[in-house]
């Protein structure tokens, strides 16, 4: 089989001659200032008038109950009746995850579907300590395992700045997320008709919600993350339902990037229980799916009990 | 990556060293040199913007690629357009309609969904890990291995044709 790289390489000499040049580019530059200027005189305006409409549909939805039936987007998660504690020295946050893709039964069988699979369990304590292993993993690249030391735990950046109150949290992701914030996103809608904001809430907190990057999120943040994610509009907000895996749950469904998402939500806990995602152009469905998660007393035992913010199914 | 460019570069370094580089790696993406231009433009300013602002970014070569890949997918409405045009309800545009007649691996590529051809084009050519790729394009790690795979299964049959 020749080489792809080789194969690209060549299809990429094929490529004309670009037509620009340094100048192109300035000239560029001034013509997206100037019309950042002007957009700025109008933005005024319109932020005046967003936070009064803000105001009035606020006072509007005060009485309604936040239990029963479903609503329409972006209204918010029911009050869990047994919230998630904070993480206290010694302690561990404790997940286990299992992430596949469900494929077609039609699908050629060298379609590349199927092939990844990852089961995996994560304590991770405050000094930044911790344990991963893989249970399973089929293709995933999950490849740190092992116990760590106190500040040696493989993940993507530390976490304990992030607010837990739904509102700090929000402004501090927006702010993160922002293209001179510390983790910029793509400035782009997620479907048409949705702002680009309420793009950047979800590109902003899926990368917490069972992410094999981030398996320093703790049990609150998480649950503070499915609280900002439900007051987005474009999320619908199901209670009543049931996860993948059957597990009673909140659902927040939405349609971002071409794709179709459910996150899943503890009714008890608000913690984080499964994702999944359905892309237009690709037949597979990925699942994320937390099998257990709480407060671990070691980093070779499960969450006892009460200290469960998800129970094993 | 060709020619990577050091942090204690200019912007004006970076530009030269990675113009043809950038535009190249987006044409096989779009299959549209127009729309190519305009991106590779575009992540240009976005990034001289950055560096005058808040410095060089730690890896210039590998921001200003993350910054054309979100670009890219800022112009969902211009991919479906790629995409119809890959099955035949447009003509193929400008340079690319003359070359891919005679180049099996272009129009192998033309076959793929604009993702498949982003994934590829990431990671087997800009030697971008899955990660990066997956962060570039919002999508998950193992979904940038599935389009790549895909991808490649269909560029290397069309390769060994063309051998």
């Amino acid at each position: 089989m020749p080489d792809t790289t080789h194969l690209l390489d060549r299809a990429r000499r094929r490529a004309p001659e670009p037509r620009f040049d340094l100048e192109d580019v300035r000239r560029r530059r001034e013509r997206r200032e100037r019309g950042r200027r002007v957009r700025a005189g109008a933005l005024g305006v319109a932020i005046t008038v967003g936070l009064l409409v803000a105001a009035v549909n606020a006072v509007g939805s005060l009485g309604g109950d936040p239990a029963v039936g479903t609503r329409d987007g972006g209204t918010g998660l029911p009050v869990a009746t047994r919230p998630a504690g904070g993480l206290t020295p010694g302690e561990y946050s404790y997940q286990r995850i299992l992430i596949y893709e469900a494929c077609p039964t039609d699908l050629a069988p060298d379609s590349g579907c199927a092939t990844t699979r990852l089961r995996a369990e994560a304590w991770w304590a405050l000094d930044d300590s911790g344990r991963r292993e893989a249970l399973e993993n089929h293709g995933y690249g999950f490849d740190d395992t092992g116990r760590f030391g106190p500040g040696e735990f493989p993940d993507e950046g530390d976490l304990s700045a992030f607010p837990i109150d739904p509102d700090a949290l929000e402004a501090f992701l927006l702010d993160r997320s922002s293209s001179d914030g510390a983790s910029p996103r793509p400035d782009v809608t997620p479907a048409p008709g949705v702002p680009l904001e309420e793009g950047l809430v979800w590109n902003s907190v899926r990368d917490y919600l069972g992410s094999t990057q981030y398996l320093n999120a703790t049990p609150a943040l998480r649950a503070a993350m499915l609280r900002v994610l439900a007051t987005v509009p474009m999320v619908r907000v199901d209670v009543r339902q049931t996860d993948p895996s059957g597990r009673p749950a909140i659902a927040l469904r939405f349609r971002a990037y071409d794709a179709d998402h459910e996150v899943f939500v503890d009714p008890a806990t608000g913690d984080f229980l499964a994702h999944t995602e359905r892309y237009d152009d690709v037949d597979a469905v990925w699942v994320t799916l937390v099998e257990e998660a709480g407060f671990a007393t070691s980093d070779d035992t499960q969450p006892k009990d009460d200290a469960h913010t998800v129970s094993p199914g | 990556m060709a020619g990577r460019v050091a942090s204690t570069a200019s912007f004006e370094d970076l530009f030269l060293a990675q113009r043809e580089h950038l535009f190249s790696a987006l044409w096989l993406v779009t299959r549209d040199r127009h729309e190519a231009e305009e991106i590779a433009q575009d992540a240009f300013v976005r990034v001289w913007e950055r560096w005058e602002r808040r410095g060089a970014p730690d890896d210039p070569t590998a921001y200003l690629f993350r910054t054309a890949m979100n670009l890219l997918r800022n112009r969902r409405r211009r991919a479906a357009v790629a995409l119809r045009r890959a099955v035949g309800h447009e003509p193929a545009p400008d340079v690319l309609e003359a070359v891919e007649t005679q180049d099996a691996v272009l129009r192998a590529l033309g076959a793929l969904t604009p993702r498949q051809r982003a994934a590829l084009v990431l990671v087997d050519l800009l030697d971008l890990t899955s990660e990066e790729a997956g962060r570039a394009l919002g999508i998950r790690p193992a979904t940038v291995r599935v389009l790549a795979a895909r991808g490649r299964t269909a560029l290397s049959q069309m390769g060994e044709r063309d051998a």
